[in-house]
């Protein structure tokens, strides 16, 4: 299955995921897509004028352009998803898209969706750590057995 | 060649910065990114006393940090978010106050939308080339005494 990971760009999280044997929907993939174009129109990402414009379909015209170009990358992402993986008040260095407005919509698009959606607070301990790693496995096995009974 | 200090958020996903870099190339000068690491970061906005929710304004905040610490070296600074944005309004203008306060570099700040120009941008630098009266920069000696020192 598809699973959409916020932060977008975490490797743990992916990870995870894909140890389940399921695809990670990240933010790399899309902006690898971006950067292999052969013309690098606008350096770093290859982001030009047209993403906040593409961004317009999530986010109204007077949100930041930044918020809009963000969502232009992030929003079909969650369009594919079949399920999701929410860590709130995850620390810059677990991963990030720099803009707090636009996490605040990400998750509200995702919660949106209809999809199964796992919601998590960023562990500090231990033992907190072990329990949103067994949570994340139990979610991802339990979406598995579901796609199978889904299938048959 | 003059350089600029780059303090900013969401140029990259914006669209602009090939357009600020344009700018800059255009009158002899390079933009530069301050140095910063993640500690750094935290050191530098629990320090400067502005409790931002985006983790890129916070990155600014350690920029603007390292420039007036001396851990980055720049000729002038452009400041610069996203237009409409309130949080980037209020740190743009709390970093410009810093840094003028602090150094004597000049300051451009300014808030893009996707279609901002490097056209749009030259009229912005153009009252600051490096021989304007009384606006002499050497390096080295653009810098007031550190408020951490």
């Amino acid at each position: 299955m598809k699973i959409a990971i916020f932060p977008p760009n975490s490797l743990i999280l992916a990870d995870l995921v894909e140890r389940k044997g399921h695809e990670p929907l990240v933010l790399q993939k899309e902006i690898r897509k971006k950067v292999t174009d052969p013309e690098i129109d606008s350096p770093p990402f290859n982001i030009t004028e047209d993403e906040p414009i593409k961004g317009l379909k999530y986010a109204a015209i007077e949100v930041p352009s930044g918020v809009r170009g963000r969502m232009a990358i992030f929003g079909p992402l969650i369009e594919e998803a079949e399920a999701a993986i929410i860590m709130e008040d995850a620390p810059f260095g677990f991963g990030c898209i720099g803009c707090a407005r636009t996490n605040e919509l990400c998750m509200f698009v995702l919660r949106k969706q209809g999809i199964p959606v796992l919601e998590l607070h960023y562990p500090e301990t231990r033992e907190e750590t072990m329990e949103v790693v067994n949570q994340i496995n139990t979610f991802l096995d339990n979406l598995e057995s579901e796609d199978k009974e889904g299938g048959d | 060649m003059v350089k600029i200090a780059q303090i900013s958020c969401g140029t990259d996903y914006s669209g602009v910065q090939k357009e600020i870099e344009k700018a800059a190339a255009t009158f002899g000068a390079e933009m530069i990114i301050p140095e910063a690491d993640l500690d750094y970061i935290n050191e530098a906005y629990q320090k400067f006393g502005f409790n931002a929710a985006s983790s890129s304004i916070r990155l600014m905040i350690a920029r603007a940090m390292s420039l007036v610490e001396g851990k980055s070296d720049a000729d002038a600074v452009f400041i610069s978010t996203c237009f409409r944005c309130a949080e980037g309004a209020l740190v743009r203008n709390e970093i410009r106050r810093f840094i003028q306060q602090y150094t004597n570099l000049p300051v451009v700040t300014y808030s893009f939308t996707e279609r901002t120009k490097a056209d749009e941008l030259f009229i912005l630098w153009r009252p600051y080339p490096p021989s304007w009266p009384g606006r002499v920069y050497w390096p080295g000696r653009n810098r007031k005494a550190s408020p951490w020192a």
